[in-house]
C-alpha cells in the first residue's frame, strides 16, 4: 500500500501479512521534524521495506538552453538523504512534467509524445540514476490531452524511453484502463505492445467516472483519482499482466476515502488472490 | 529553443493565465488543459484550507478566486508543503490580495499565526538547539488583535458563518508564545504579558532565577524583592509544567 497519513495506524496494526512493503511519496518525508518525523520513524522501526514513488521529479521537463537537465537541487539533496536512510531497492516517478521554469504545478502534466521528448526524458532519467545510484522506474501516467500532434503512439513512446534510459517500468493498470477508455483504444493491445520484460512494479487503483470540469463544463469519461473502489476490468488487467510477466511488487494506490479500511483490506485480498 | 521547451512554456502560460498568444497549443488542447487547471485549483484549495482553516472560514465565499490569484501570481518554487504555505502567507500580505478581496483587519495576524503553527509543527530546528533551556521550537508573536479569542470564535460551531464574517473585532494587543510541545509534539500557545516576555528573554540568555530577579528589581526594598522572587518561582514552575522551560 501507499503510506498515507490517515492510513498509517491501520497499516501498522495490520502488520506484514497482506502488506509486505510500503510505497511513500518521498517529497512528504524530507526537511520535516516533529510529529511527522516521529511517525515516520515509527514506520521505519516496523521494518516494513519502503519504496519511494515521487510526483515531482518532473522527468519530462525540457532543460533551459545550455543546460543538461532541469532539476531542483534542494529537492534532490533532501531525497538523497532520505534514500540513504531507507535504502530502497529502486525509486520511481511518472512520465510527466510537474515543474516548468522552476515553478511546481502540483499536477502531472503530460509530456508530448515526440522523439525529442524521448531524448529529454531519457537524459533526465540517466541523470537521476547516476545521482542516486539506484535503479529508476517510469510510470505510465493517465493523461487527458495529447497537447500537440503525437509523433509516437503511447506504447512506442514508453518503450523508447525504457530502451534509451535503460530503466524499469512501473505499469499502472488503472492508468491503462483510464487512458484506453478516454482515448478509445484496447487496453489489452496496449499492454501487449509494451516491453513487458521491463516491468518491475505494478500499480492498481480506483477511478471516478464522468468528471465534470467546472471551468468549461465538459465531462471527462474517467478521472484517475485513487479514491474509489477498483473495477473488475482493472483487476482483470492486473491478472493479464501477471500472466504475461513476472511482477516484483504490486501496489494498491489509495489517496482518499479511507474511512472503510475493511473494504481496502478486501481489495488487498483480491489482489493477493489474483497474483 | 527546442519545441518541447516552447510547448512547456505555453502550457505554463496557459495554466497560470499569463498569455493569450499560443502558437503550438491548439484551442482543443487548451480546452483539455482546463481539466488540469481545475485539478490544480481543487487540490490547492483543499491543501491550503487544511493549513489555514480559520482564515478559510472567514474567506470561504472568496476562496476559489483567492487560490486562483495566488497560484497565478505567487507560484510555488518548491513541492514541499510548508514552503507552499509560506508562499501563501506572503500572498495574503501582498497588495495584490489586499486590493482584490474583502477581509477583516485582523486577517494578516490570523494568517501569521496559522503559518507559524505549520512552520513549527514541521520544523527540524530542535536538532540544532539542544543546549537551550527553553523549548527548542517556539516563536513569540505580538498581535494588535485578540487572536486567541478570534480563533475560539471562528471555531465555535454554534455561531453562524455570516456572524463570523461580519462581526467587527476591536483592536486589543496580545502576545503569544507559540511552541511545539516536547511531549505531544503538537503546537500549543501561551498568552504572555510584557513582563513574562522580559523573563523569557533572560531565559533565552541562560540566566539563573537569582540573576533574573536581580535584573527585574530596581529597588532595595527586601519585601518587594522577595515578592518578585516568589512570582518568578511560580512562573518558572508553570513554564516547566507547560514544557516551555525544559532544562531548568
Amino acid at each position: 500500500m501507499g503510506l498515507r497519513k490517515d492510513l498509517r495506524k491501520n497499516i501498522l496494526e495490520l502488520g506484514t501479512g497482506l502488506i509486505n512493503w510500503l510505497e511513500i511519496v518521498p517529497e512528504n518525508y524530507i526537511y520535516r521534524g516533529g510529529i511527522n518525523q516521529k511517525n515516520f520513524q515509527e514506520v521505519l522501526s516496523s521494518n516494513i521495506p519502503l519504496i519511494p514513488h515521487g510526483v515531482n521529479l518532473s522527468i519530462g521537463t525540457a532543460p533551459d538552453e545550455g543546460h543538461r537537465v532541469a532539476y531542483d537541487k534542494y529537492l534532490l539533496e533532501g531525497l538523497k538523504n532520505l534514500f540513504t536512510q531507507i535504502q530502497p531497492p529502486w525509486f520511481s516517478d511518472h512520465i510527466s512534467c510537474t515543474r516548468i521554469n522552476s515553478i511546481y504545478l502540483q499536477d502531472l502534466i503530460p509530456v508530448p509524445r515526440t522523439f525529442e521528448a524521448v531524448e529529454v526524458v531519457a537524459n533526465n532519467i540517466k541523470f537521476l540514476q547516476d545521482y542516486f545510484q539506484l535503479p529508476f522506474l517510469i510510470e505510465n501516467p493517465s493523461y487527458y490531452s495529447d497537447l500537440i500532434e503525437p509523433e509516437l503512439n503511447e506504447a512506442d513512446f514508453i518503450n523508447k524511453i525504457l530502451a534509451s534510459s535503460d530503466c524499469g517500468l512501473l505499469l499502472d493498470v488503472n492508468n491503462v484502463f483510464v487512458n484506453a477508455s478516454n482515448h478509445g483504444y484496447s487496453a489489452l493491445d496496449f499492454i501487449d505492445s509494451l516491453d513487458l520484460e521491463r516491468v518491475v512494479q505494478v500499480h492498481i487503483a480506483g477511478h471516478l467516472e464522468n468528471y465534470k470540469c467546472w471551468i468549461n463544463n465538459k465531462v471527462l469519461g474517467i478521472l484517475d483519482t485513487h479514491g474509489h473502489p477498483i473495477r473488475k476490468e482493472v483487476y482483470d488487467l492486473l491478472a493479464y499482466v501477471a500472466s504475461k510477466t513476472e511482477i516484483k511488487a504490486t501496489l494498491l494506490e489509495r489517496d482518499s476515502n479511507f474511512e472503510d479500511f475493511e473494504a481496502i483490506v478486501q481489495e488487498l485480498k483480491t489482489i493477493e488472490l489474483i497474483l | 529553443m527546442s519545441k518541447l521547451y516552447q510547448v512547456q512554456q505555453e502550457i505554463l502560460n496557459y495554466l497560470l493565465n499569463r498569455s493569450t498568444d499560443f502558437k503550438l497549443l491548439s484551442k482543443d488542447s487548451r480546452d483539455e488543459l482546463d481539466i488540469y487547471k481545475s485539478l490544480i485549483l481543487n487540490s490547492a484549495e483543499k491543501l491550503l484550507a487544511s493549513g489555514f482553516q480559520h482564515s478559510h472560514i472567514l474567506l470561504k465565499s472568496q476562496w476559489r478566486d483567492i487560490i486562483k490569484l495566488y497560484l497565478e501570481n505567487f507560484p510555488s518554487y518548491s513541492p514541499i508543503y510548508f514552503m507552499i504555505s509560506k508562499n501563501f502567507t506572503e500572498f495574503i500580505k501582498s497588495d495584490l490580495f489586499q486590493k482584490n478581496f474583502s477581509y477583516p483587519d485582523y486577517l494578516g495576524e490570523l494568517v501569521e499565526l496559522e503559518w507559524t503553527k505549520i512552520e513549527l509543527l514541521n520544523s527540524n530546528e530542535d536538532q540544532k538547539n539542544k543546549s537551550s533551556i527553553l523549548n527548542p521550537v517556539y516563536k513569540i508573536l505580538k498581535f494588535n488583535y485578540p487572536i486567541t479569542s478570534i480563533i475560539a470564535y471562528l471555531a465555535d460551531t454554534t455561531i453562524s458563518l455570516e456572524d463570523k464574517v461580519t462581526t467587527e473585532v476591536e483592536a486589543d494587543s496580545e502576545n503569544l508564545f507559540v511552541y511545539r510541545d516536547t511531549a505531544s509534539l503538537q503546537i500549543k500557545t501561551f498568552l504572555l504579558s510584557e513582563s513574562v516576555i522580559e523573563v523569557i528573554k533572560y531565559l533565552e540568555q541562560g540566566l539563573s532565577p537569582e540573576e533574573i530577579t536581580g535584573l527585574l528589581c530596581n529597588t532595595e526594598n527586601s519585601g518587594q524583592i522577595s515578592q518578585i522572587q516568589q512570582e518568578l518561582f511560580y512562573l518558572l514552575e508553570n513554564l516547566k509544567k507547560l514544557n516551555i522551560l525544559i532544562k531548568y
